[in-house]
C-alpha cells in the first residue's frame, strides 16, 4: 500500500530540486549575510521583542569595513553571528511547518495560507496570500508524491501528522534555546527568518496549500507531500548547521557569564543532529521515494 | 518489525549514501579554511570547561530555557574523584583529571567505532547472529558496521595510526565497552531486544561526538565530530522506527535535543587504559 502511494509523478518537481534553489539563491547572500548579521551583534537593531517570525527578502547589508563591537571580541562577533544564523534558519522552519499545519481551504475555494511568516514576507512585497481554485480543477501542480491510486488508509496520515506536530514542537524549542545563547552575548536577537529558506520553499509551499484533491487522496496526497517539503528542509537545516558548528570559533570573550565557546557548537551540533533524526523519520514516511539525500555534509548549507 | 523491509532497505540506503558523502567531503573540509578557523583558535575553551565543571557552573544557565551548563558537560567531566571510582575493575584508566589531548580524543572514538563494529558483527557474522531474524534488520545491521567501521578508518587517519579498513574489529576496540555491549547482547532474548541495545548505542555514539564537539581545539576533529554525528543520529532513529517508537514514544525516537550526557565519557568508565599502546602510536591531531 506505502509503495503504491509513493509512487511519484515523474513530471514533478522533486525536493533536490528545491536543494539546488536553495543552494544558488544563498550563496550569494550568504556571505553577506553572516556579515550583516555580526553587525547586528554588535551594533544592535530595532527589535520590538515579538515572539513571532517575520520574514524579510531584503538582501543584508555588509558590515562597514572598520567597525568593530566595543564589548564583544571579534570572535565574539563571529560566533553570535553564526548563532543568529542558527536561529534565523528555526525561525524559518517554524514558519514553513506554521503555513503547511494551518493553511485552510475555504469552501469557495479560496486557500488561506497558515501562518504569519508568509504573509508578512507577502504584505512587504504587494503580493496577495491567497489563491482561488477554479470549481472542481484538479491540482493545480503536479505533486511531489502522489499516490497511484486513491488511498484507503489514513494511517499514513496520522503517523506523518504527528510527526510534522513534533518537528514543530522541537523547532519551537530549538528557536527559544539559541535565543538564549544569542541573549547571553547582550545583543538583541534578531527576528529576521532566514530569507534565503523562506524564499527557496515558498513556491512549493503555495502550490502545496493550494493543491485540490478529492477527500482521502487529498489529505494523505497532502500529508506526503509535506513531508517532502519538510524532510527537504530538515535536510538544509542539517547542512547548515554543520556548516556553522564548523565555524564556530574557540576562545573570545573573558567574559565569565558567556559558556566556553565549544558549547555553541555542541548547542548548534545538537539541532542539526536531532534535524538530522527528523530528516530520517520524515524520509521513512516517504518510503520508496528516490531520493539523493546528501545533506549531512554542507552541501545545501545557507550560512 | 514496524516498517517494511522495502521501506526499511531504503532508508538505509539512503543513509548509506549521506554517510559515503559526508566521509568524501571531510578531507576537503578540512582543508579548506582550516588556517582561518585555526587563526583564534585557543585551548582555553577547553580550560574553562573543565574547570567550570569543577566549580560547580551548575548555577549558570542558557538563555530563556533556565538550563544548566553541566546539562552539557558528560558525567564525571573533569572530576577526577567521582570518575575514579567509576574506572572499570578490568582497565586501570587515566587520571580522570587530566586534560585531554584532540589526540586523546580521536583514539577514543576510534575504539568506540571499533566497538560499534565488533558489535554489529556480532549480531549478524558472529556467534549471535541468530538472534537477527528479519533479512532487512540484517542488512540494515550489516550497513551499518561498515558506517562505522569507516568512520574508525577516518579517527585512525587522522590521528596517523595507518589503514585498518579490513581489521578484524574486537581487537582495536574499546575492550571494555565491546565486553560490555557483548554482554548485552548475549543476554537480548528477541530481535527487538538485540535493536534496543543498537539502538542505545546508536544515541552513545550520537552523544559522544557533543562530547568530542565540547572539548575539541582543532577544527579536524571538531569537523570530523560533526559530520559523523548527524549519521550516528540517523541509525538511532532508523533503529527506533523498526521498534515501532514512532507510535509509542516518538519523543525518544525524537527528542529535542542529542545530549551530552548520553555519550561515553572518554573520562569515565570506558576511558581508555593507561599505556594504550594505540595513544603512543597516535600523531596530534593538527
Amino acid at each position: 500500500m506505502q509503495q503504491e502511494l509513493m509512487q511519484s509523478n515523474s513530471d514533478a518537481p522533486q525536493p533536490s530540486s528545491l536543494t539546488a534553489l536553495s543552494r544558488r539563491r544563498v550563496l550569494g547572500a550568504s556571505a553577506s549575510a553572516l556579515a550583516a548579521v555580526a553587525l547586528l551583534a554588535a551594533c544592535g537593531d530595532d527589535n520590538d521583542g515579538s515572539d513571532g517570525p517575520s520574514a524579510s527578502t531584503a538582501p543584508p547589508q555588509p558590515l562597514p569595513e572598520g567597525l568593530a563591537p566595543k564589548e564583544l571580541s571579534p570572535i565574539d562577533v563571529v560566533n553570535v553571528g553564526l548563532l543568529q544564523v542558527a536561529y534565523g534558519i528555526q525561525l524559518a522552519a517554524i514558519g514553513i511547518y506554521t503555513t503547511l499545519k494551518d493553511t485552510k481551504v475555504r469552501p469557495d475555494g479560496t486557500v488561506v495560507l497558515g501562518g504569519a511568516v508568509y504573509q508578512a514576507t507577502d504584505d512587504m512585497s504587494g503580493s496577495t496570500t491567497t489563491t482561488t481554485l477554479p470549481a472542481g480543477s484538479k491540482a493545480l501542480f503536479s505533486p511531489l508524491v502522489g499516490p497511484a491510486s486513491p488511498p484507503t488508509t489514513d494511517n499514513l496520515v496520522a503517523l506523518t501528522s504527528a510527526a510534522i506536530d513534533r518537528a514543530s514542537s522541537i523547532h519551537t524549542t530549538h528557536k527559544a534555546f539559541l535565543a538564549g545563547y544569542v541573549s547571553r552575548f547582550r545583543v538583541p536577537v534578531s527576528e529576521v527568518a532566514n530569507p534565503a529558506i523562506l524564499e527557496s520553499a515558498r513556491g512549493y509551499v503555495t502550490k502545496l496549500t493550494t493543491s485540490q484533491f478529492a477527500n482521502d487522496q487529498a489529505r494523505i496526497a497532502s500529508a506526503l507531500q509535506g513531508a517532502a517539503l519538510l524532510r527537504t528542509i530538515e535536510g538544509v537545516i542539517v547542512a547548515s548547521y554543520l556548516d556553522v558548528a564548523q565555524q564556530i570559533q574557540l576562545g573570545g570573550t573573558k567574559d565569565v557569564e558567556l559558556p566556553a565557546s565549544s558549547q555553541y557548537r555542541v548547542a548548534v551540533a545538537s539541532c542539526g543532529s536531532v534535524s538530522a533524526r527528523i530528516e530520517t523519520y520524515l524520509s521513512s514516511l516517504l518510503g520508496t521515494l528516490e531520493l539523493t539525500k546528501v545533506f549531512q555534509t554542507t552541501e545545501g548549507s545557507v550560512v | 518489525m514496524h516498517i517494511s523491509p522495502q521501506s526499511l532497505r531504503q532508508l538505509v540506503g539512503e543513509l548509506d549514501q549521506a554517510h559515503h558523502d559526508t566521509l568524501d567531503l571531510i578531507p576537503a573540509q578540512f582543508d579548506a579554511d582550516l588556517s582561518t578557523v585555526n587563526q583564534y583558535a585557543t585551548s582555553v575553551s577547553r580550560r574553562r570547561l573543565i574547570s567550570a565543571a569543577a566549580v560547580g557552573a551548575g548555577t549558570l544557565t542558557l538563555g530563556s530555557l533556565r538550563t544548566p551548563l553541566t546539562r552539557w558537560l558528560p558525567q564525571g567531566w573533569g572530576v577526577g574523584a567521582a570518575s575514579a571510582q567509576q574506572q572499570s575493575t578490568t582497565t586501570t584508566t587515566a587520571p580522570a583529571a587530566a586534560p585531554l589531548t584532540d589526540k586523546d580524543i580521536a583514539v577514543f572514538a576510534r575504539r568506540l567505532e571499533w566497538s560499534a563494529v565488533a558489535a554489529y558483527d556480532l549480531v549478524t557474522r558472529g556467534a549471535l547472529a541468530t538472534k537477527i531474524t528479519t533479512p532487512a534488520v540484517r542488512d540494515a545491521a550489516l550497513t551499518f558496521a561498515q558506517h562505522h567501521r569507516d568512520h574508525a578508518v577516518a579517527f585512525s587517519d587522522l590521528v596517523g595510526l595507518g589503514d585498518d579498513r579490513n581489521a578484524t574489529a574486537a581487537p582495536l576496540s574499546n575492550v571494555a565497552l565491546t565486553t560490555d555491549i557483548a554482554g548485552q547482547l548475549q543476554a537480548a532474548i528477541t530481535e527487538a531486544d538485540v535493536l534496543k541495545i543498537a539502538f542505545e548505542l546508536e544515541n552513545a555514539a550520537a552523544g559522544t561526538y557533543l562530547i568530542a564537539l565540547s572539548a575539541a581545539t582543532t577544527a579536524t576533529l571538531s569537523s570530523q565530530s560533526a559530520s559523523i554525528l548527524p549519521i550516528e543520529a540517523g541509525h538511532a532513529t532508523v533503529l527506533g522506527q523498526v521498534l515501532g517508537l514512532n507510535t509509542t514514544k516518538l519523543e525518544s525516537m525524537l527528542p529535542d535535543f542529542d545530549k551530552v550526557d548520553a555519550g561515553i565519557s572518554p573520562t569515565g568508565k570506558f576511558a581508555l587504559a593507561v599505556g594504550d599502546p594505540d595513544l603512543a602510536r597516535a600523531k596530534d591531531v593538527n
